[in-house]
């Protein structure tokens, strides 16, 4: 299986290593299939982040290489993306482990109290 | 920009990608470089973008190729091997022009470099084909490892040349006629980016091409020379005793031992009637002033003559020693 490569054992956050782009482009794609130019616009409005048009074609063919989005047929010019079964999964355990992490810190700064 | 040439530039950028992204992407990539443009993105950014991305996907994986970072380390290696063989095994004598010729010249030979990168490259070969050579199917990619290694060597080997004519060259010191400062079989770098003659400051050693009023050594040795510089274009010169001075303030020389003898004066100078350097010419002498064939035989050289300044000696007495100048 895909998911299952280098980054190993299933269930585990296979998003931590690849990147932030991948991690919007995988949010952005979360509610619907998108195709390039809309997903630049999407990631802007919800993150701010303004993704380049180069970083975004590569983040698309790690994620399909994964198998965590598919193409879907071309609409003239534009190829929109969909979230597969496998990306939903690894998008969830993702943003767990992030909001772990993120409880975890706003504890440790309440603790320190600075 | 107009939109015509922010057109053609993207254009040309994607053609930066591999031909299966191109495929792929290409006519999207292209339509939402567009979009971006008329939404106000500046075109340099997106122009710089997908060269960055061109640039990963070249050094990503691709499918069926989980060796990219084998790829990747070897592209390293190309550019370390290149500046590597810039470097170190294409040196040439810079005569100092002793006047008793040098021992074991015959060894030298200039421009090894292509030998060199070819004995370095046969074993990374043999490793690719122990890991790849075994089952048929393998035997494309095999190629494609055989010929990656190839552009590799080929790249290194152009590499090479281009730092060593325009940037750095190594050059050994053959005779003694810059003792203590640079002996005999010292091997010095010398920096020709970045130089014009125009730069020489006194005080500065300079490699150049062979004056052509040098009759000091045999007439096969008529390569380049290294020499300190003593005076500048304009600036008058004469000696007197075992001092050198210039422009009438006696020269001081912290690079010689404290007794160095001058062997020969200035000639045609004195207090009274001083030589001046032409323009455009420089003043040239070996450290070891006693045993040296310098302008006090041949004359000022031209400054265009000047191939390089020295910045660097890596070998000294036989053994390696960096010393900067």
């Amino acid at each position: 299986m895909a998911v299952s490569g280098r980054d190993g054992r299933a269930g585990q956050d296979v998003l931590r290593r690849v990147g932030e782009a991948s991690v919007l482009i995988l949010i952005s794609l979360a509610d619907g299939p998108k195709h390039g130019y809309a997903l630049i616009q999407d990631i802007k409005e919800l993150a701010g982040v303004e993704l380049g048009p180069g970083t975004l074609y590569g983040a698309l063919d790690r994620l399909e290489r994964l198998g965590l989005i598919e193409p879907l047929p071309a609409d003239d010019r534009r190829h929109p993306y969909r979230i597969t079964a496998t990306g939903a999964a690894a998008l969830r355990v993702h943003l767990d482990s992030l909001e772990r992490v993120s409880a975890a810190g706003r504890l440790r700064l309440q603790l320190g109290g600075i | 920009m107009d939109e015509p040439r922010a057109t053609r530039l993207v254009e040309a950028v994607l053609r930066c990608y591999p031909a299966r992204w191109r495929r792929r992407h290409g006519d999207e990539a292209a339509e939402l470089a567009a979009l971006l443009i008329r939404d106000g993105t500046p075109v340099s950014s997106v122009a710089w973008s997908y060269l960055a991305g061109a640039a990963r996907e070249w050094l990503t994986s691709r499918p069926g190729r989980r060796l990219s970072t084998a790829a990747c380390a070897l592209l390293v290696a190309a550019c370390a091997l290149g500046i590597a063989a810039g470097l170190l095994p294409s040196t040439v004598p810079a005569r100092a022009a002793g006047t008793s010729p040098a021992p074991g010249r015959a060894h030298c030979r200039p421009g090894s470099v292509p030998g060199v990168i070819p004995a370095l490259g046969h074993p990374r070969v043999i490793i690719w084909e122990a890991w790849h050579g075994r089952a048929d199917p393998r035997r494309r990619r095999r190629r494609r490892a055989l010929a990656e290694t190839g552009v590799i060597i080929v790249v290194a080997v152009l590499l090479a040349g281009l730092i060593r004519t325009f940037a750095f060259q190594t050059f050994w010191i053959p005779s003694a006629s810059m003792v203590p400062t640079l002996g005999v079989y010292d091997r010095v770098l010398v920096q020709k980016a970045f130089f014009t003659w125009r730069g020489v400051r006194e005080g500065d050693i300079v490699v150049f091409s062979h004056p052509p009023l040098d009759q000091c050594g045999a007439p096969q040795e008529q390569g380049d020379l290294v020499k300190r510089v003593i005076a500048l274009p304009g600036q008058t010169i004469y000696s007197s005793g075992n001092s050198i001075y210039i422009d009438g303030r006696r020269l001081a020389e912290p690079y010689l031992p404290r007794y160095d003898p001058l062997g020969p004066p200035i000639p045609d100078a004195s207090r009274q009637h001083p030589y001046r350097v032409p323009p455009g010419e420089f003043y040239v002498l070996g450290d070891n002033r006693a045993d040296s064939c310098d302008s006090r035989y041949w004359g000022p050289i031209q400054g265009s003559s000047i191939i390089g300044k020295v910045v660097l000696t890596f070998w000294h007495d036989s053994h390696p020693d960096l010393h900067r100048f």
